[in-house]
């Protein structure tokens, strides 16, 4: 059973007087019309109730100082039932904190086993480089509800990467949040294989991905654009249209026809036969 | 005698953890013995620390030198993982036995990466259940041609100077000469069962690449000239050898590399001297990437390698890449005698067309290797209950 919001259980708490602030930005999921709430003197939310006027010290927010652990824990996630990377990077900060540690009601650790959080590998990984980065991709994490497996690539990012404000230009771009990952986890190769990639960035970022591909899986484009260039240079009669494909591991010709009669039909049955021919000589693509 | 003392001397384990069920075995007294300046650290549980959906760079590396031996409670016998995706492989009806898990060897492109937990390497003190089980198997397929490997999740002989399994085995396997016992391995360490009597049914394999590639990617394992003069003992005892060219790793100058490493094997041993020889070109698990990168950078050919999605999930080369490899080894095998008996592992029937213009049914020689064998009892009492709806 989920904890109920017992005001009897409240005292008034002005903001200055408040041991400490989880500092994050209200989740969506947070009802305006509530109040700011304390835990044991602990503000656990600052912002996104309106009424919470953050600013002046001399607001007031409902302080729940007689939370045991259990009700604590099961207060704190019905307050916040949806925590992304970014919001575990900050609790983990934040309960990590001396006075926090001492007086707070739980712990890091109690708070992942009550909501069955597994510490995978990866969300160790995010966690520990979730700091590193800059402000605005932090807010980017935020706003795209990253997930600890999301940042894992970070690990290979040399610290030549980190320096760059990379990350920061990743945050501010419109790239969709799958293609800013891959892009973040084929920049790390790129820098760990020693590859020139600074000539991306002068290009619009839409088009950052498709050249960090081809700096990645440099052969492989090499091959395919040849590929491209030869088949294109093949004639095809008309209502016939093809071209050289990847779909994943393998590459080959998509075909496609449009017959409006049988002697285009013959034409093209020709023009596939030329194809053959021409593909054939070409062991290299077969 | 000196020569298994050497080997032993080559195997580095900083700690050594005993179960207290396995205080008691063989196993546990020969590993004591080999190991006299190791203390014994009595360990119920996994040590260590718990398992962990992955180990951390240091933790696995750490896994490789602390030796845990432990019963097994679980089925040694199964399937060769291959035989599940016979929907999109050829598989060739192997079958594993596995009497321990985690490997001392530290290969770059190791799959084993992908899912091992715990923080120990493990040997599987209860050797006579595994064979007990095989006992039972054999009473009803003794006279069927199985080929059981005990290389599946870690190598068969890279720890056997100190548990002397092998031995155990092939004393066993001399029962029953229809079946094929394999010892697949990258060590040099044979010296340990070569004056053991055996029915001819011993299969001393090992996982071979150009030398440049061992030095490279194959951390701690003996190198390539090691492994062929261990072959070549092996050999002249009267084992029966085989070769696996897996995982075979493209790179600059490639050609030339396995031409040499082809031009080594044949100038050393005839057809008739090697069972077979199978050829897998590099693949792994997606997620196991990230723990590849981090232990081995990105300087490393196989993380660096341009990897694609493949059908049943894992990165391979290039299709186009992965044939060209195939066809130019296969080529340079028959260049110097047609007899050679090779054949792909895990591959797609169109990569076998491709490259051996067969399919291993048609390959005479091959035919008996993939010929299908019946379910074991295991698998049929499995697939009942799915069928019942007992598993879900």
């Amino acid at each position: 059973m989920k904890f109920r919001l017992d005001l009897t259980h409240a005292e008034p708490l002005p903001i200055k007087l408040c041991v400490s602030q989880l500092s994050w930005r209200a989740v969506a999921s947070w009802n305006a019309c509530l109040p700011g709430v304390a835990i044991h003197g602990h503000m656990v939310v600052m912002a996104g109730a309106e009424s919470v006027e953050v600013e002046k010290p001399d607001s007031t927010i409902l302080n729940f100082s007689n939370l045991q652990k259990s009700e604590a824990l099961d207060f704190f996630s019905s307050l916040y039932p949806d925590l992304g990377i970014y919001h575990w990077a900050h609790l983990w900060e934040w309960l990590q904190h001396p006075t926090v540690k001492n007086s707070f009601p739980f712990s890091f650790a109690d708070l992942t086993e009550f909501v069955h959080l597994h510490i995978s590998r990866d969300f160790e990984i995010a966690l520990a480089h979730f700091w590193r980065a800059p402000a605005s991709f932090q807010q980017w994490a935020l706003d795209k509800k990253l997930q600890g497996r999301d940042l894992v690539a970070l690990q290979s990012w040399p610290q030549a990467l980190w320096s760059q404000s990379i990350l920061e230009m990743i945050a501010m771009s419109p790239l969709s949040k799958s293609d800013a990952l891959q892009c973040i986890e084929w920049l790390g190769d790129l820098a760990g294989m020693d590859v020139d990639f600074s000539g991306v960035w002068s290009m619009p970022a839409a088009q950052w991905l498709q050249q960090l591909r081809k700096l990645r899986f440099a052969e492989s484009a090499a091959r395919d654009a040849s590929a491209k260039n030869w088949l294109a240079a093949v004639p095809k009669a008309k209502g016939l249209s093809w071209q050289w494909v990847r779909q994943g591991d393998q590459t080959g010709v998509d075909i496609r026809a449009f017959v409006r009669g049988p002697q285009e039909l013959e034409r093209q049955l020709e023009s596939l036969k030329k194809l053959f021919s021409a593909w054939s000589g070409r062991g290299d693509l077969t | 005698m000196n020569s298994v003392l050497q080997s032993v001397s080559k195997i580095q384990i900083d700690r050594l953890f005993v179960h207290p069920e396995a205080l008691d075995t063989v196993i546990c007294q020969r590993v004591a013995a080999a190991l006299p300046d190791l203390p014994i650290e009595m360990a119920e549980q996994t040590p260590l620390g718990p398992e962990r959906d992955r180990l951390s760079a240091d933790e696995y590396v750490r896994s490789k030198r602390s030796l845990w031996l432990t019963p097994f409670r679980g089925t040694f016998f199964k399937r060769c993982p291959g035989a599940t995706q016979k929907k999109v492989l050829n598989c060739c009806n192997y079958h594993v036995l596995n009497l321990g898990s985690q490997c001392n060897f530290d290969c770059s492109y190791c799959y084993l990466q992908s899912y091992l937990q715990h923080k120990t390497l493990k040997i599987y003190t209860n050797v006579d259940s595994a064979l007990a089980e095989l006992r039972e198997m054999a009473q009803e397929h003794g006279h069927l041609p199985f080929r059981v490997g005990t290389g599946e999740i870690m190598d068969s002989l890279s720890l056997d100077p100190l548990t002397l399994v092998s031995r155990d085995l092939i004393a066993f396997f001399a029962n029953y000469p229809k079946w094929t016992l394999e010892f697949k391995t990258k060590s040099d360490f044979v010296d340990q069962f070569l004056d053991a009597p055996h029915a001819g049914n011993v299969v001393v394999s090992w996982s071979v690449n150009p030398a440049e590639i061992v030095n490279r990617e194959e951390h701690g394992t003996a190198r390539l000239a090691e492994r062929l003069a261990a072959a070549r003992r092996c050999r002249n005892r009267g084992f029966q050898i085989a070769f696996h060219l897996d995982p075979m790793i493209y790179f600059p100058d490639w050609q030339l590399h396995y031409a040499e490493l082809v031009d080594q094997i044949t100038s050393q041993f005839s057809p008739d001297d090697v069972n077979v020889i199978s050829m897998g070109a590099l693949r792994f698990q997606p997620e196991q990437r990230f723990l590849m990168k981090e232990r081995f950078g990105l300087k490393s050919l196989v993380t660096s390698a341009e990897m694609w999605p493949s059908e049943g999930g894992k990165l391979r080369y290039d299709f186009q890449i992965r044939n060209q490899m195939f066809d130019f080894v296969i080529q340079r095998f028959r260049g110097h005698n047609s007899r050679w008996r090779i054949f792909l592992c895990m591959e797609t029937p169109e990569t076998w067309i491709q490259s051996l213009q067969q399919t291993p049914m048609q390959v005479e020689g091959l035919r008996d290797l993939f010929r299908p064998l019946p379910k074991l009892a295991l698998e049929t009492e499995v697939a009942t209950q799915v069928t019942n709806g007992v598993q879900s």
